[in-house]
């Protein structure tokens, strides 16, 4: 009976690890510094609570060419948040991995105009994404293709 | 669409009519830290805060009673404040949306976010997390640590 006990023990860690093991493999292929297809900005995922977000880490003009200060959310529908600075803003919000290279429940945040929309992100191969923001109904949106930034290795 | 707005309308009257509090609640000092070494521009610091109110606050029997939540003031303590840019504040957590709810400037006044969502989920988040996304002006070649007390607004379910 214990022999039995411990079998079954063994069983159930082993395969659910395994399954959550494979979860969060799966999940955490977004995670890394990815380039929207204007390339104007590069967005870095990283996971907080278990779901991923991704925040402005670099922009290719920091600095708004009519203060030369550096760019800040201007467009941001709270008046009081209006300073927070565009570089460390958090552009997508409590994606949660769905399996499939899928992840869904997220938000996008668009500076320009300062909306918000829900967004379904799909990981087409290791370096590329498919970002989709829709409202309402995924039917009704635009997808934008980025792509992983990868580290230029060094000549030996 | 109908069905939903009278289900709001329900709500809010159900929410309205249940005997209530308001009250302040401060939070002792917590300490956001981001592992070094970090480098110029953008880095993030969290804190995963577990807390129980019910122990805190008296006449409150169970979390859920916590009907509504909200930010109304916070004090920042950032290690060195010279290598500083700024510090955006967010709540975030497993059934939590991330939400912005201060901000502090190069000149060290912070504000608190005017639109806030009901926090009161955060409350009750099994993993409520404190996230600082913050600007630094240069490279810094340890962890950093910014402490925070934060004061809420809750207002909570009486019997």
């Amino acid at each position: 009976m214990r022999l039995l006990s411990l079998f079954s023990f063994l069983f159930f860690t082993t395969f659910a690890g395994l399954d959550v093991a494979a979860q969060n493999d799966g999940g955490d292929a977004l995670i890394g510094v990815w380039q929207p297809s204007h390339g104007k900005a590069r967005i870095k995922v990283d996971k907080i609570s278990g779901k991923y977000y991704g925040k402005i880490v670099w922009l290719r003009e920091p600095n708004d060419p009519e203060t030369n200060e550096p760019k800040l959310d201007k467009n941001n529908p709270d008046e009081s948040m209006q300073n927070v600075p565009l570089r460390g803003y958090r552009m997508l919000k409590d994606f949660e991995y769905v399996g499939d290279g899928v992840w869904e429940n997220g938000t996008i945040y668009d500076p320009e105009n300062g909306k918000t929309y829900s967004c379904v992100i799909k990981l087409k191969d290791d370096n590329t994404l498919d970002i989709r923001g829709y409202i309402g109904v995924k039917t009704f949106g635009r997808t934008d293709v980025w792509k992983r930034l990868e580290m230029k290795k060094k000549k030996k | 669409m109908r069905t939903l707005t009278l289900s709001l309308f329900l709500t809010t009257l159900l929410i309205g009519c249940t005997p209530s509090e308001q009250l302040e609640w401060s939070t002792s000092a917590v300490t956001i830290s981001a592992s070094g070494p970090l480098f110029e521009g953008s880095n993030t610091g969290t804190f995963e805060w577990s807390f129980d109110l019910v122990e805190e606050i008296e006449g409150l029997d169970n979390m859920e009673n916590i009907l509504e939540a909200r930010l109304l003031s916070i004090e920042l303590y950032p290690e060195d404040v010279d290598v500083l840019e700024d510090v955006t504040i967010q709540l975030a957590g497993e059934k939590t949306g991330m939400q912005k709810i201060a901000f502090m400037n190069s000149d060290g006044s912070v504000q608190v976010a005017d639109k806030q969502e009901n926090l009161a989920s955060f409350f009750l988040d099994n993993y409520p997390t404190l996230v600082a996304d913050f600007n630094l002006l240069d490279d810094w070649f340890d962890d950093y640590i910014i402490e925070a007390k934060l004061v809420f607004e809750l207002k909570i379910k009486t019997n």
